[in-house]
């Protein structure tokens, strides 16, 4: 056959032909240092292990011996493999050691362990190798047990550092939740025989992101994991995509796809090694939760009396009853909700606004269920309009989320305040539609606006209710860009404010989704300068609202100038939503 | 050389930004900054209610530019930053012995 190779076929060839390098080099030593046939080995282990070299990674090698090998003779046998090698340039990770060492190594940290699961012999004593490689894969199998809660850990602990491939402004193709390194930990649980994974997706997942990573490398010239915009319209170009969204797109389905494989993985990895309750027998239990659905194993299910089809309530009966729990949902009951699941009346019944409230005010536990219910298009039959912000990329650099991850973000921060405000469903809705405008050339908040009064409407609350909600999209701006550019000593300034949010339980209203909106953008956006001077804004409106001032003409002349509505750099760099 | 640092109220930027613009500057660095002087721990008096700050938010505006330019800057700052009231902040300078443009390694009036 003839034609380019692919990215695939590249990666095999080259790891192919440090392969055969590597046998000369060894061949030339042996010669050279007339080396006994057996007791020493080279292998390759991690991603080259696999089979593969990106343009731009190192080439993990280990030389192995036996215990009690020459040290003289295995550190000349050494020299004469990586000196060639560093002479060329050639990117190098190495080891020397013994097979007592080895093991000990895998013992002592787990991503040592994690490379030498994918060892492959490259030169030497083979049958070393081979039993080397049992060797680590029994001792791994053994202490599993003991080692996999700690993995989990570890990871989860990273991807809470580094945030989601799916959702990140500048996604970390290795270290990221849902990049290249939680391959090699599924595949490590894999091979603990204690989960399983599906392997085939696993695979093909894998596949995806190493033709990214790869593409990104050949573009950058080096050894970069990490995909910042200003390569992106290059990468999407060599990756045969239309533009930078696309790329973006194609990363976050892929990162969504593998994290999802790694949480359903860790969920299976928890309840393995959760001991049973004493007495109790260790066998599942489904405990029915709410109309057609249960809580089984830490996750939410559909039980059998479940009629997606004829019971529009039931997805968010369903989401409702895992985000509040802090449970997740099955990607089985997930699937069959996109699938079969009867539209909603419109207005929606009272009942589900209630349930939609008490989902999106639920905590960090919405951003798994709100995922699943994403994935499997459940999000779009209830709102339709969140196709606008899916996957889109923030403007400002200030954002670490993509509009709909951040739009989910804002939610759970808000709900740390469901209790300190009236209405907590108009807060959570608000949250959840404050950047909905965004996607197109025009004002995101006026945009905005009228989609959060139509979507407040199909939801049935009442106009004034509506009206609030469209309000605070409009305005979730105000704060931080009067706090910061207008002069809190003049009297005017407060009276705008209390003029465009009209009461004081709407001011309230604001206040925490401007703090919740700017928790949810970044560090940067709610530094204490910030908050005092929003802080400051609020007290100041809140008694103007109090004392029943009345905005005079000059206040309102003052709110409808360009003055008040201006954009200005200085404002630009602050702004979070 | 001179390092011209102004601490400003938060709403005066945009005026000041403006203003130095229309003198011809083309750049500065803009820092949130918190801070007293002679308010120090000043009680506000506003509609009737009173607050005490101890710290209050302003932003630092740091310009480098030519020593003959320095003086008419300084003006500009000044007058765009100006409300007359306490709490408009600060402006000083300060002799710069180098600056060095580090995309292209420009130095001095060629960096500034």
């Amino acid at each position: 056959m003839t034609g380019t190779p692919t990215r695939s076929e590249q990666r095999r060839s080259r790891a192919a032909g440090a392969d055969r390098q590597l046998r000369a080099l060894w061949g030339e030593a042996q010669a050279g240092l007339d080396l006994p046939s057996a007791g020493a080995a080279l292998v390759a282990v991690g991603g080259y292990g696999r089979g593969h070299l990106s343009p731009a990674s190192d080439l993990d090698v280990v030389l192995l011996a036996v215990d009690g090998y020459d040290e003289a003779l295995l550190g000349q046998l050494a020299e004469r493999l990586w000196y060639p090698l560093w002479d060329a340039n050639v990117p190098l990770d190495h080891a020397v050691r013994t097979q007592r060492q080895l093991r000990a190594a895998a013992d002592d940290d787990v991503r040592v362990a994690l490379g030498l699961l994918e060892m492959r012999h490259i030169a030497g004593d083979a049958a070393l190798t081979l039993s080397s490689r049992s060797a680590v894969l029994a001792q791994w199998r053994r202490s599993a047990k003991r080692r996999l809660p700690l993995l989990v850990d570890d990871t989860r602990r990273r991807w809470a550092q580094l945030g989601d491939l799916g959702h990140a402004t500048t996604p970390d193709l290795k270290e990221s939740h849902g990049g290249l390194r939680d391959v090699t930990v599924l595949r490590a649980l894999l091979a603990s025989w204690l989960v399983d994974v599906p392997a085939v997706e696993l695979d093909r997942q894998a596949i995806a992101l190493l033709e990214v990573r790869d593409a990104l490398q050949e573009t950058t010239g080096r050894r970069t994991e990490r995909l910042v915009a200003d390569y992106a319209a290059e990468v999407a170009e060599r990756l045969g995509l239309t533009d930078a969204a696309a790329l973006r797109a194609r990363v976050a389905e892929i990162g969504r796809g593998i994290g999802h494989l790694a949480q359903v993985a860790f969920r299976n990895v928890d309840w393995m090694l959760t001991p049973a309750p004493a007495g109790r027998p260790r066998r599942p239990v489904l405990e029915v939760v709410a109309p057609g659905v249960a809580a089984y194993r830490g996750e939410v299910v559909l039980t059998e009396k479940a009629q997606p089809a004829r019971d529009p309530l039931l997805g968010l009966r369903a989401a409702e009853a895992a985000a509040t729990r802090g449970l997740l949902l099955t990607d089985a009951a997930a699937a069959r909700l996109g699938r079969e699941s009867m539209a909603m009346p419109v207005p929606w019944p009272p009942e589900a606004r209630g349930l939609l409230g008490r989902l999106l005010g639920s905590g960090r536990a919405l951003v798994d269920v709100w995922e699943s219910l994403d994935q499997y298009g459940v999000v779009d039959s209830l709102l339709p309009e969140w196709t606008q912000v899916r996957h889109l990329a923030p403007q400002s650099s200030v954002h670490r989320f993509t509009v709909d991850r951040h739009l989910v973000q804002t939610c759970v921060e808000a709900a740390a305040y469901v209790d300190q405000v009236d209405r907590p469903d108009l807060l959570v809705t608000a949250a959840l539609l404050h950047d909905i405008g965004k996607g197109g050339d025009a004002d995101h908040s006026e945009v905005g606006e009228l989609i959060a009064r139509d979507i407040a409407g199909r939801v049935g609350f009442s106009a004034k209710d509506a009206a609030t909600i469209a309000r605070l999209v409009r305005h979730h701006l105000l704060l931080v860009d009067v706090a910061t550019t207008r002069d809190l000593d003049d009297p005017r300034t407060a009276a705008a404010v209390a003029s465009a949010v009209v009461d004081g339980p709407t001011l309230d209203l604001l206040a925490v989704l401007t703090e919740a909106d700017a928790l949810a953008t970044g560090p940067q956006a709610w530094s204490p300068w910030r908050k005092q001077l929003v802080d400051a804004l609020v007290e100041r409106s809140k008694r103007h609202l109090h004392l029943g001032s009345q905005p005079d003409s000059s206040d309102r002349q003052t709110l409808g100038s360009p003055l008040l509505g201006r954009t200005n750099r200085g404002v630009e760099r602050g702004r979070v939503g | 050389m001179r390092l011209i640092t102004a601490v400003i109220k938060p709403h005066k930027l945009e005026d000041v930004r403006a203003a130095v613009e229309a003198f011809g500057v083309t750049g500065m660095t803009v820092t949130e900054a918190s801070g007293y002087g002679r308010q120090k721990g000043h009680t506000e008096v506003y509609r009737g209610a009173e607050y005490d700050i101890a710290l209050v938010p302003k932003v630092r505006v740091e310009i480098v530019v030519e020593d003959g330019d320095a003086a008419d800057i300084v003006d500009v700052i000044v007058k765009s930053a100006q409300t007359g009231r306490i709490g408009d902040g600060k402006v000083w300078v300060t002799a710069v012995e180098t600056v060095v443009r580090v995309r292209t390694g420009d130095r001095d009036s060629d960096a500034v």
